[in-house]
């Protein structure tokens, strides 16, 4: 295949549409995971970095509020991970508190329990997609190399059938197989690079979250003292 | 999906859009590299052995005066006898006669299809002929040399010592070297013709003309589209001197069809113009000329240039 010029054998295009279906089908699966997982970089970054700011802001007008009920009528509906535990708080503490005899000890029990179980959830639901940015770290330098494995497998049975060993037969197969690992390590290298710094991150925001209920839990815990 | 994602889903579609337009881009902006192009190349399979042998015949003449120095230092001393000297000159005569016999045995051992026919032709009509006057005349001054190195011995001996000792005493073996070399000053041994080109030889001398035609081949202008994929075949004579002899024998013609028939003629002619402009060719090895497969004679096929 002489007219078939190097720069065309290299195109993206060109490489796409030479390739096997299944080579086409990885290419594809990975071309989305890779949409997907860029997706998810790009919008957990800007969560992240809305999270820590509500949370100085949240934690600063705390400090600043007299007394947490007037603070919790002004801040608990707003829809802030800090916020609901702060929310679960409160609510547990109008609930223990709301009988005519405390019992302490497990009102303190309850409180603790109720925003740790509230934090668990937050960090749940934020932590959410980055299974997927794990799933595609991992998975996807296989998944192309599926891809490239088969591609290699058909252009040696081109090579077979052409009784021709020559560079022209082989090369657009393996270069259009070596594209299918390509694109896999095209989406791989971002997600293992976002899994590991976003669960840093995640771990910081349950770690700052968890330091807002234990204080609050302390808070609440003098108040209760003062009441008995 | 919340905002975030939203915003993300849309950044990313535009990120991949733009790596993947760069790389089109990219790739686009490299110059398609024109696939070589095939070069013709002439290939002339020469091979190192040929299957016939090429090997010079040895030379026809005699050693003709092998004998003469070893009878000749028998009498030192003496007179120099010009007795000694028709001797030797009898004897060429002898071999002579030898000489035709000898090349047959050995011509029907490596081919004995093709060397009967030249052989004759060469070998018996131009070697005897520079032999007869060669070998009275030039085995001559060897055997008058031998007999008049001893008479120079004596006083050589006497003055300078032992400088033309091996002459007197040593016998057969001295003989036998000193006839050789007197033979050697034949010149006809200088042109002794290989008995038969070589396929390498061939190849040699059939490149040497190649590439004195090629400027006259490189002058012509295809007479008419079509033309350039005729090829007329042609048989050259050459004279010894590298011209050619009587016009060329067109042996056939090769890559017609009906779209150029009408310009065969015209090839012919140039084919013509392109042989005869360009020689005499120079160059060509003088004894490769009659041989077989020399030089003489040789088939080449013409063509337009492309």
């Amino acid at each position: 295949m002489p007219s078939v010029t190097t720069g065309a054998v290299l195109s993206p295009i060109h490489l796409f549409l030479q390739a096997d279906i299944v080579v086409k089908l990885v290419m594809i699966g990975l071309l989305l995971a890779s949409l997907w997982t860029w997706t998810i970089i790009v919008g957990f970054a800007l969560k992240v970095s809305a999270i820590r700011k509500e949370m100085q802001r949240f934690e600063t007008e705390y400090r600043e509020a007299d007394d947490f009920d007037e603070f919790h009528r002004r801040a608990a509906g707003r829809d802030q991970p800090i916020a609901r535990v702060f929310a679960a708080g409160v609510s547990e503490w109008r609930r223990s508190t709301a009988g005519k005899t405390i019992d302490r000890e497990g009102t303190r029990e309850r409180l603790a329990t109720a925003m740790g179980a509230t934090v668990a959830m937050e960090i749940d639901r934020l932590s959410d997609r980055l299974n997927f940015l794990a799933t595609v770290g991992s998975v996807a330098p296989f998944v192309g190399l599926f891809g490239t494995v088969w591609g290699i497998m058909r252009s040696f049975t081109g090579i077979a059938a052409a009784q021709s060993s020559s560079l022209a037969v082989v090369a657009p197969g393996i270069a259009e197989a070596l594209f299918a690992t390509a694109i896999g390590l095209f989406a791989a290298i971002p997600a293992v690079i976002a899994y590991n710094r976003y669960s840093h991150a995640v771990n910081r925001v349950e770690a700052r979250l968890h330091r807002f209920a234990d204080g609050f839990h302390a808070t609440l815990s003098r108040r209760l003292e003062m009441e008995g | 999906m919340d905002r975030s994602e939203r915003i993300g889903l849309g950044v990313s579609i535009a990120a991949h859009a733009a790596v993947f337009a760069a790389l089109v881009l990219s790739f686009a902006k490299t110059p398609p590299q024109e696939p070589p192009k095939a070069i013709p190349i002439d290939i002339s399979l020469a091979d190192k052995v040929g299957l016939e042998s090429s090997a010079p015949v040895p030379s026809q003449e005699e050693l003709a005066a092998k004998k003469s120095p070893v009878e000749a230092p028998v009498e030192p001393e003496a007179a120099p006898a010009p007795a000694p000297e028709p001797e030797p000159q009898p004897a060429p005569p002898q071999p002579q006669p030898a000489p035709q016999p000898k090349p047959q045995p050995p011509q029907p051992k490596p081919a004995p299809a093709e060397k009967p026919q030249p052989k004759p032709k060469p070998a018996p009509a131009e070697k005897p002929q520079p032999a007869k006057p060669a070998q009275p005349a030039k085995s001559a001054p060897p055997s008058k040399a031998a007999p008049a190195k001893p008479s120079n011995a004596p006083s050589q001996s006497a003055a300078t010592g032992s400088t033309r000792r091996p002459v007197k005493p040593t016998g057969n073996l001295a003989g036998l070297d000193l006839g050789r070399s007197n033979n050697k000053t034949n010149s006809t041994a200088l042109q002794n013709p290989g008995s038969k080109a070589s396929p390498e030889e061939m190849a040699s001398f059939v490149g040497v003309i190649k590439r004195q035609i090629q400027p006259c081949a490189n002058r012509q202008v295809t007479p008419g589209p079509g033309a350039e994929r005729i090829r007329v075949l042609v048989r050259l004579h050459f004279n010894p001197d590298g011209s050619l002899a009587g016009d060329l024998d067109f042996t056939g013609v090769q890559g017609t069809d009906s779209s150029n028939e009408r310009y065969v003629e015209r090839v012919k002619d140039l084919a013509r113009a392109v042989f005869k402009g360009c020689t005499p060719i120079r160059g060509l090895p003088a004894n490769l000329y009659a041989v077989p497969n020399g030089w003489k004679s040789l088939p080449f096929s013409y063509g337009l240039p492309r």
